[in-house]
């Protein structure tokens, strides 16, 4: 295959744009996918639309070009609605992405989700599919204050019948994506805006990554580290940092929150015998405790001590730059969990 | 910025020690070197040193009061400094603690988490205690360095190795026993209580010798009559030659219980947790007794000394067991031991084993005997008694009986001695 650098928004653009040019039956649906509905000044002398806004984020720019107004349909700010129409659409024969700005938002789009894409295929004896992604955005440190910063992969993540993927780079990103397009279920694709910008190797190719698999990005035998999104990268670092202690630790890519990979996780634990989890949830309820919880019950014989979880605090996304920056899991607070659990692999400077 | 002294650890089986007496006061500057207090082990006494020049800040526990090893002693820092970097003997809850505050808020919340919670719950990691069923390994007797105190999976390993945990309560209740010793188990934090940390670690080990194996002493007494002019020849010529080596009768009699394990490796072993080692090397212990208690200073590889080298190692090891000066390792890793209570005018005694070593030589006075002669005069002879208790597990009455013929025979033809 074919690689070069794009970044994390690039994959997720070709993403879409390689699955509306491969099945029809894809569209796009959101607040301003397309970016400036029915507006004269964009209409080219072919009658086509010239290039929009393409999302708050720009992540759909172009494909409104390439795909038509039929295809990447604007909406009026009415989640409900919208959302609704796509999990209608997804029932009847299109694939749709769906998409929620923030997923702060989560509270208008939640009954379609809820109620009706994640129970239709169940409770229609398996006659109907929901082939919808939802795409939305998560996560703090862009100074977009508590509405707009928010962590929420975990909720729908709760739901039966839905998949959630949380990709931490741009690889990722780009086969997760065309994965979720062609699962027949209903997935959320939640990306972590502070993750747009990054670049990597994406190869050109129309490529899939498994949903319900997560990825060991570093082997290690001394301590676990379970980490989502962004917080991959602070494992990494963090592995960095003990590796100079001698203390090797492997680092899992969760990749997919629900399902997440249980043997993957429980594996590693019963090697390493410790466990931490990285999640910027807030602390209660969430993809970490649920790991957590499972490798208590499921690997209790082989763990060497408590599981620990780095989270948010359980507090609003504060404003203020460096508030929010305490606000964020990060190097410190895993090495500071970190100790308890590898007091003992530490040499102790003994002075006599 | 600020040092922390933590309980240094002197031999392998250290564990905690004791504050003995502190030279310096809080508030009282320090030198890089200078001693600030004196510990104690079950084995020795030692100075511990300001690893830096600063102001003595904290002093974490009172004289008489035992604290693990690692733990931490006493802050040296700056004056009116913060105390930072606690967190190299204690958990992270130390440092968030006491980095807000300053010096004298300290002390409470260091001595909180450095010292092992006291009482009957023993924190211990799920794989720890499975590891440590699996292995039937008694968890009161191993040292937990994990957070918050806790044993896990390396200190099953450690004690595995080191063959410091004895085995649990079960495994020593020997069903149907022959002997119909009843063996109380060996598992109880009590053993010991209430002594000094050596009698403490006396009465540890030796319960766990008599727990763990089974002992048999059998008795046999030898002609020294040639040792004993051996001896007096020898010590002529080293005098002769001016040299400051002390030939005694123990120097011999180790010469010759080392030539003789190496022709039997069957009692130069050590069994423990199921895996029985024999040695080609002979690192012999030699007991010591102290004015309050004893220990076993070691030779490290008496096999390949000379009668003369062995004299005065013997010597130097003793001496420094006396003065409380040995080192840890000094104290550790024997595969044979040798007692002698002829000093006593004790004849026979029944060793108990210094485990894991399966063989220990007793070793008691002369005796007078009368005998006949080639010509059948009567005459007087000396003989030495030895007593040797050894691990029936291992080696059986024959087999120990054979022993003590080889070493009889070192003993009654010597000149085999440096040969």
């Amino acid at each position: 295959m074919t690689k070069r650098e794009v970044t994390f928004m690039t994959a997720i653009t070709e993403a879409m744009a390689q699955a509306m040019r491969k099945d029809e039956t894809v569209i796009l649906i959101g607040t301003d996918v397309a970016g400036g509905a029915e507006v004269d000044h964009l209409v080219k002398d072919d009658g086509r639309y010239d290039d929009a806004f393409g999302g708050v984020f720009g992540l759909s720019k172009g494909l409104v070009t390439e795909f038509g107004r039929g295809r990447v349909i604007d909406t009026p700010i009415a989640e409900h609605g919208y959302f609704g129409a796509a999990v209608g659409a997804a029932a009847t024969g299109l694939r749709p992405i769906s998409e929620l700005m923030f997923n702060d938002f989560i509270g208008f789009a939640l009954d379609p989700i809820l109620n009706q894409g994640a129970k239709m295929r169940y409770m229609f004896g398996g006659k109907a599919k929901i082939p919808l992604t939802v795409r939305t955005v998560h996560g703090a440190g862009a100074g977009a204050a508590a509405q707009h910063s928010q962590t929420l992969y975990g909720w729908f993540g709760s739901i039966p019948g839905v998949k959630v993927v949380v990709p931490s780079n741009p690889y990722d990103a780009k086969g997760l994506m065309l994965a979720a397009i062609e699962d027949d279920n209903l997935v959320v694709f939640s990306e972590d805006k502070m993750l747009y910008g990054m670049k990597g190797d994406v190869p050109e190719e129309y490529y899939t990554i498994e949903i319900g698999k997560a990825n060991v990005v570093r082997e290690g035998t001394d301590l676990t580290i379970v980490a989502i999104g962004k917080m991959v990268q602070v494992a990494q670092q963090t592995a960095e940092t003990l590796q100079k202690d001698d203390i090797s630790v492997e680092v899992i890519d969760l990749r997919t929150v629900a399902p997440w990979d249980q043997e993957t996780v429980l594996n590693s634990v019963k090697k390493t015998g410790r466990l931490i989890v990285i999640d910027e949830s807030n602390p209660h309820n969430n993809t970490a405790t649920d790991i957590a919880s499972v490798v208590a019950d499921k690997a209790f014989d082989y763990l060497d001590g408590p599981i620990k979880t780095v989270c948010a605090p359980n507090t609003p996304v504060p404003f203020a730059h460096n508030l929010e920056q305490a606000y964020i899991p990060d190097v410190k607070k895993v090495l500071t969990v970190a100790e308890e659990l590898i007091i003992d692999l530490q040499k102790k400077a003994v002075r006599v | 910025m600020s040092e922390v002294i933590v309980m240094p650890k002197l031999g392998m089986t250290m564990t905690e020690g004791t504050i003995v007496e502190w030279h310096k006061e809080v508030g009282e500057p320090v030198s890089e070197g200078e001693p600030v207090l004196t510990i104690s082990s079950e084995k020795l006494t030692q100075e511990v040193e300001a690893p830096v020049s600063g102001i003595l800040l904290v002093k974490n526990a009172e004289v008489d009061e035992q604290l693990e090893v690692g733990a931490a002693i006493a802050v040296i820092g700056e004056e009116g400094g913060a105390v930072q970097e606690v967190a190299a003997a204690a958990s992270v809850a130390v440092v968030d603690k006491v980095e807000a505050d300053t010096a004298v808020a300290a002390p409470a919340p260091v001595r909180e988490a450095a010292t092992k919670v006291q009482g009957d719950r023993i924190f211990i990691t799920p794989l720890a205690r499975k590891m440590a069923k699996e292995h039937q390994l008694d968890i009161a007797l191993i040292e937990g360095t994990g957070g918050n105190g806790r044993i896990t999976k390396r200190d099953i390993e450690r004690a595995l190795q080191e063959g410091t945990a004895a085995k649990a309560a079960v495994e020593t209740k020997v069903e149907a026993a022959p002997a119909q010793v009843s063996v109380s188990p060996v598992n109880d934090e009590t053993i010991g209580a209430g002594l000094n940390p050596m009698r403490k670690a006396i009465a540890r080990n030796m319960r766990r010798s008599l727990g763990q194996t089974a002992q048999l002493t059998i008795h046999r007494k030898v002609n020294a009559n040639a040792l004993i002019d051996f001896q007096n020849s020898l010590k002529k010529q080293v005098a002769a030659a001016d040299l400051d080596v002390k030939l005694t009768i123990t120097v011999l009699v180790a010469r010759a219980a080392v030539l003789a394990l190496q022709e039997m490796k069957q009692v130069n072993s050590h069994y423990v947790n199921g895996t029985l080692t024999e040695f080609d090397e002979v690192h012999l212990g030699i007991a010591t007794a102290l004015d309050d208690g004893l220990v076993v200073p070691v030779v490290k590889n008496a096999h390949q000394k000379t009668i003369g080298t062995l004299a005065k190692e013997i010597k130097d090891v003793s001496v420094k067991a006396r003065n409380g000066e040995a080192s840890g390792d000094l104290l550790t890793g024997s595969t044979f031991t040798i007692t002698n209570l002829g000093a006593s005018g004790i004849e026979y005694f029944t060793p108990i084993l210094n485990t894991p070593e399966t063989g220990i030589l007793g070793v008691g006075s002369f005796q007078d005997e009368l005998a006949l002669d080639e010509e059948g005069q009567v005459k007087m002879i000396k003989k030495i008694p030895f007593s040797l208790t050894f691990d029936h597990q291992i080696v059986d009455g024959a087999t120990a009986a054979e022993f003590l013929n080889k070493l009889s025979k070192y003993i009654e033809t010597p000149y085999l001695l440096v040969l």
